[in-house]
């Protein structure tokens, strides 16, 4: 009789299991769907207008400088009698972009998201956010009695929102606004600095003194067997570098490049000038420029075109690193992750009285063109548009930009607030010339670039075998990207006919409306604009195509 | 027998379902919207709008047309059959009433058709329809806006020996144009070809000034105009006027990253007598 | 096997494939209109967003004549070839653990083949991005203290010419042209994957032992029996194996993205096809000639799978 007991032991024993397991589940389902419905419902129970901010700002300081708004934000409408709750959503940013199409294209996104160029692109744009140009144009009523009262709310901002993610040229509509600026620097160690060149040294000031910095710290780890490097190096910081260095020597060729008397000649002109024969890659800027990449770029890490943003970083934060040239993005994960305290300079760059590099430069470059970073646009399927938009004067006012300066430690986007202490040292140099172009030309000339730069870093005769390996490649790329952007310039002119026609249509049934007349007025401009570029360089391109 | 008729009554209830939320059914379309839609930009909204409006008979029958073909310019994908159906529209409502505001609109809009939205633009058809738009409507705010593409077809059908001659007869579409806004924009498109034409460059400094006295409202365009006089008179050897122009660029556009470099500029520009 | 029913029985119970209905759904849309999606978009001239022109086939003729996307098919076929070879370590190591006596160690090895599964296939991937890195990684530290630089050196100088090996200079595996083909097959050494493996255990488990008693009778050596007996009989796991190795490197892009970024490294020569369509997409903008390369590749897998299944016969 022992055997059937113990079965009968072993199917209860199995029944309470299954019975358990079957609770649990009946538990957690029960839970979470009170969970689901008191979310759902809080919003129909509770009718305090909801702000939701999303951004993929993940590096530290942001998430706590965007907390303080919202407090401060909602403290000053308590005081005026009016609720409001602001949430954040901070989203990794490797999925934002496609987590915030789903929500655009479900009419679900949140009241203020942030926006980047290839996610803001012109049918996004145009589809699913509010343009902000009149508001814009009127005082940020949030800067009454400061500094900036009375203009025009996109006059505060230091670059008066001429950035491409904040201005859209094809839609002639501001769609964003910013909240801090980005600058790059120079990021040492303090410690290893006074090592190599003594506790009296003083920081490079000159181009020269930067390669001579570089070369001290190279004798140093032969001297010492240490494997330290003057400059941390990897395909996201040595971009930097390349760029400000190359802009520095083609300074002068640009100027000498525009024909259209605006002192700012485009890609298209540039390489349409080349394709012409105006310039070449064995011009002695350009010439001048890969040498100075070469002589620079001896002192990165060995084989830097292969490693990644965190490998360059690692080498700095171990010490193995005099330098880094990053962004003011990374000024807290720098400065507050390492054992030894860390200095910042700007990167000193040849000027006209450089007696090597002097000739094709005029100097240091503005940083005013920088662009305000973080951009914040109101999508138009937003509940609460006029509290979101209300925040976001708040949040970018003169108050309002000093609070989030100081809790993130990021530069101030607006005009006149004074920069942090801890990131004085990334205030923007704005007293400067343009800078020059880099062989950045197009999206094909580019991708060529990138796969022939490595050329430039080698030790045998990188000068001109990089010149060579790039000429093969540049007369392709560069009339690829022609044809392309013609395509893109007749695109562009078809796009606005049919808002042009509604415009046209509404004006002759509202006659004098101010605000069409001036869509109207901007977009047959642009227009117009657009088709002398369309012919010009249609002719332009057929003279020199094979 | 009975399951197949059940079957066939399912599929079809089903596939009702499918095909009511795949397009979207307008129920009481209305014009108006379609070109409030049409001004944002969200032109398939707007075509839809017309469409049904044309189909249910709401709303004065050319308006609509007249919406219709204007949506279906930039309605995607781009097609030949969509163009097609816009240029049957726009012909019809030409040759019916060829000088009410949707046959005014009508010319203007096939003209931008065989200029711009053909497949192989047709620019000679293009300027026929412009020029001959300005013939009968002058005066009218949509055919004004024709001058500036006459011209700059004109411009480019010529070879560069013969485009002065063309920007010469092309002053006189001055008298035509009343509205500020539209001089505006005439001047602002004689001064870019001029400057690119060799020996153009007084006519060009003309017609910036006058661009720039009848006030550019956008700063970009204004910085740019503001600039290009003060260059192009320096060019010219009118160095009074160069420097009037580089000192109303540094006053006005401080966050201009020019305005360091015309600093420095007219600093030189004094020292040199 | 389930026994057949009638059509009039099927149709009777119609009501019971609604059930199907909801996974229909879900293959429908997230399989299969994607798919369909690129292939309508191949036909446009396609940047993103809504606008679109139609351009018929002029993107396959572009692709016909685009250099750089015959380079890459190149380059993806011999990585087929050397994946070929690499699955060689997986069918020796399945032999080796068949032919253990105990079971117990056969648990067990299974078990220590499966274990590092757990970990992502990303983190492998930025593993053995540092093994690749020319300062620290142990690749060139192991080639420095074994002496096997000194020969790839002399292999340069004498043979190659590539100028990539010199004494005092970090190896740049993926910072230079010559390097970056070898380098992507040398990643994954020592090619054992764990789901080969045990695909190909499952094959020889099914083998019977009587086979074996047969073949020690005969004097059949261990190397015959692995050529005679387990290879054909594990013929139909090879196949399957072999198409999904084609598939997933003619496929593949996410270890050159990782490596060396969407242009494919320095001069493009870790290009494959799969990223060309990422970079025309992503860094050209030209999401519609991506599309069409995407129709190529499938082409291309559909043509090799073919060949596969026709000439890689499969004795019963």
């Amino acid at each position: 009789m022992t055997e059937p007991h113990a079965g009968e032991k072993s199917a209860r024993g199995e029944r309470i299991m299954n019975a358990i397991g079957f609770g649990l589940i009946g538990v957690c389902f029960v839970i979470s769907l009170c969970q689901v419905f008191v979310t759902a419902f809080r919003s129909r129970l509770d009718d305090t207008p909801v702000v939701r901010i999303a951004h993929w700002q993940l590096e530290a300081g942001i998430r706590q400088g965007i907390d303080r708004l919202a407090e401060e934000y909602e403290k000053a409408l308590a005081e005026k009698g009016k609720k409001v709750k602001i949430e954040q959503l901070p989203i990794p940013e490797r999925i934002y972009g496609n987590w915030l199409l789903t929500k655009l294209v479900g009419g679900e996104a949140p009241e203020i998201v942030e926006i980047r160029a290839e996610i803001a692109n012109v049918d996004r744009l145009a589809r699913f956010f509010t343009p902000l140009t009149r508001y814009l144009d009127e005082p940020n009523p949030y800067n009454a009695g400061t500094p900036l009262e009375g203009k025009p709310w996109r006059d505060t901002f230091l670059d008066a929102l001429q950035g491409t993610v904040t201005y859209s040229k094809e839609l002639l509509d501001y769609y964003a606004v910013g909240f801090n600026m980005f600058t790059s620097r120079v990021y040492y160690n303090k410690e290893l600095f006074a090592e190599i060149m003594g506790p009296d040294a003083v920081l490079p000031r000159t181009f020269d003194e930067f390669v001579a910095l570089c070369e001290a710290t190279q004798a140093f780890g032969k001297r010492t067997g240490r494997t330290v490097v003057p400059i941390a190096g990897s395909k996201y910081t040595a971009p930097i570098l390349i760029q400000r260095l190359m802009t520095n020597q083609t300074q002068k060729l640009k100027i000498a490049l525009e024909t259209k008397y605006d002192l700012r000649p485009s890609e298209e002109d540039l390489a349409l000038a080349y394709l012409e024969g105006k310039w070449s890659l064995r011009d002695p800027d350009i010439q001048s420029g890969l040498s100075l990449l070469n002589g620079v770029g001896r002192h990165m890490t060995k084989g830097f075109t292969q490693l990644q943003r965190e490998d360059s970083a690692f080498a700095f934060l171990q010490g193995r690193a005099l330098m880094i040239l990053t962004g003011s993005w990374d000024v807290k994960s720098l400065t507050e992750e390492t054992t030894f305290p860390v200095g910042v300079f700007p990167l000193p760059l040849p000027t006209q009285h450089d007696a090597k590099y002097g000739a094709f430069a005029f100097g240091q470059v503005s940083e005013a063109a920088v662009g305000t970073g973080t951009p914040f646009a109101l999508p138009r399927d937003g509940k609460n548009f006029d509290v979101a938009l209300d925040f976001l004067k708040f949040a970018t006012s003169y108050h309002g930009n000093r609070i989030f300066a100081e809790e993130s430690g990021w530069i101030p986007a607006v005009a006149k607030v004074p920069v942090p202490e801890r990131v004085q040292a990334f205030k923007p140099i704005v007293e400067g010339f343009d800078s020059g172009f880099d062989l950045n030309l197009g999206p094909e000339h580019k991708i060529s670039y990138t796969q022939n730069q490595y050329l430039v870093f080698e030790e045998f005769e990188p000068l001109r075998r990089f010149t060579e390996k790039q000429e093969q490649d540049s007369r392709d790329a560069l009339l690829m990207d022609s044809k392309r952007r013609l395509k893109d310039h007749a695109r562009n002119a078809q796009r606005f006919d049919s808002p042009l026609g509604a415009l046209m249509w509404l004006r002759s049934q509202r006659p004098g409306d101010r605000e069409l007349e001036r869509k109207i007025v901007e977009i047959l401009g642009r227009q117009n604009g657009i088709e002398i570029v369309l012919y010009e360089s249609g002719e332009r391109l057929d003279a020199v195509k094979p | 027998m009975r399951f197949p008729q059940q079957m066939r009554t399912w599929l079809a209830a089903g596939c009702a379902l499918m095909m009511a939320g795949c397009g979207r059914q307008i129920e009481k379309p209305d014009p108006a919207k379609g070109w409030e839609q049409g001004s944002l930009l969200l032109v398939k909204e707007a075509w839809e709008e017309f469409d049904a409006a044309g189909e249910k008979g709401v709303g004065n029958p050319r308006e609509v047309a007249l919406g219709e073909a204007v949506m279906l310019l930039t309605l995607q994908p781009k097609v030949q059959s969509n163009l097609d159906e816009a240029e049957t529209h726009l012909r019809r409502l030409i040759e019916e009433k060829p000088d009410d505001d949707p046959g005014i609109f009508a010319a203007y809009f096939l003209a931008r058709l065989k200029q711009v939205h053909d497949f192989n633009p047709n620019l000679d058809e293009a300027l026929k329809l412009y020029e001959g738009l300005i013939d009968r409507h002058g005066g009218h705010p949509v055919a004004q806006a024709a001058v500036a593409k006459i011209i700059i077809l004109r411009y480019f059908s010529k070879p560069a020996p013969e485009r002065a001659a063309v920007l010469e007869e092309a002053e006189n579409y001055r008298r035509l144009l009343a509205n500020p806004d539209a001089l505006r924009a005439f001047h602002g498109v004689m001064g870019d070809l001029a400057l690119r034409l060799d020996g153009q460059r007084q006519r060009a400094i003309d017609h910036y000034l006058r661009a720039y006295e009848l006030q550019i409202p956008n700063s970009e365009s204004r910085a740019t105009v503001v600039l290009r006089i003060a260059r192009l008179a320096e060019a010219e050897g009118q160095i009074d006027l160069a420097r009037q122009f580089y000192q109303k660029f540094v006053a006005e556009f401080e966050r201009d990253t020019r305005n360091y470099w015309v600093r420095q500029h007219l600093k030189s520009m004094e020292k040199t007598p | 096997m389930a026994l057949p029913i009638s059509k009039r029985k099927a149709l009777a119970e119609w009501k019971l494939y609604l059930f199907v209905v909801p996974s229909l759904a879900m293959i429908l849309t997230f399989s299969y209109f994607p798919a369909f999606s690129a292939v309508y978009h191949s036909f446009y001239d396609w940047r993103g967003g809504d606008s679109k022109e139609w351009v018929g086939a002029e993107n396959f003729e572009r692709a016909a004549m685009d250099s750089q996307l015959g380079y890459a098919f190149v380059v993806v076929f011999i990585l087929i070839i050397a994946n070929l070879f690499k699955m060689v370590p997986s069918i020796a190591m399945a032999v080796v653990i068949h032919r253990l006596k105990s079971e117990k160690w056969q648990y067990w090895y299974r078990v220590l083949l499966v274990v590092p599964m757990i970990v992502p296939g990303l983190v492998t991937l930025f593993i053995w991005k540092f093994f690749f890195d020319p300062n620290f990684g142990p690749l060139n530290a192991i080639l420095d203290v074994t002496g096997l630089k000194a020969g790839l050196i002399w292999l340069d100088a004498h043979l190659l010419g590539w100028d990539v090996f010199a004494e005092g200079r970090p190896i740049p595996w993926l910072s230079s042209p010559h390097l970056i083909v070898p380098s992507m097959i040398i990643w994954g050494f020592p090619w054992i994957g764990a789901v080969g493996v045990l695909i190909f255990l499952a094959g020889l488990q099914s083998i019977g032992t009587d086979v074996y008693e047969a073949a020690d009778l005969d004097g059949v050596t261990p190397f015959q029996k692995f050529l005679y007996i387990e290879f054909p009989l594990i013929l139909t796991q090879v196949r399957l194996m072999l198409i999904l190795m084609m598939i997933g490197t003619l496929q593949g892009f996410g270890l050159q993205l990782l490596l060396l970024g969407p242009e494919g490294g320095p001069s493009g020569a870790g290009m494959v096809p799969g990223l060309y369509m990422y970079n025309r997409a992503f860094s050209a903008g030209e999401f519609g000639y991506a599309c069409a390369i995407g129709m190529i590749l499938f082409v291309f897998i559909l043509v090799l799978t073919f060949i596969n299944n026709k000439y890689v016969r499969v004795q019963k």
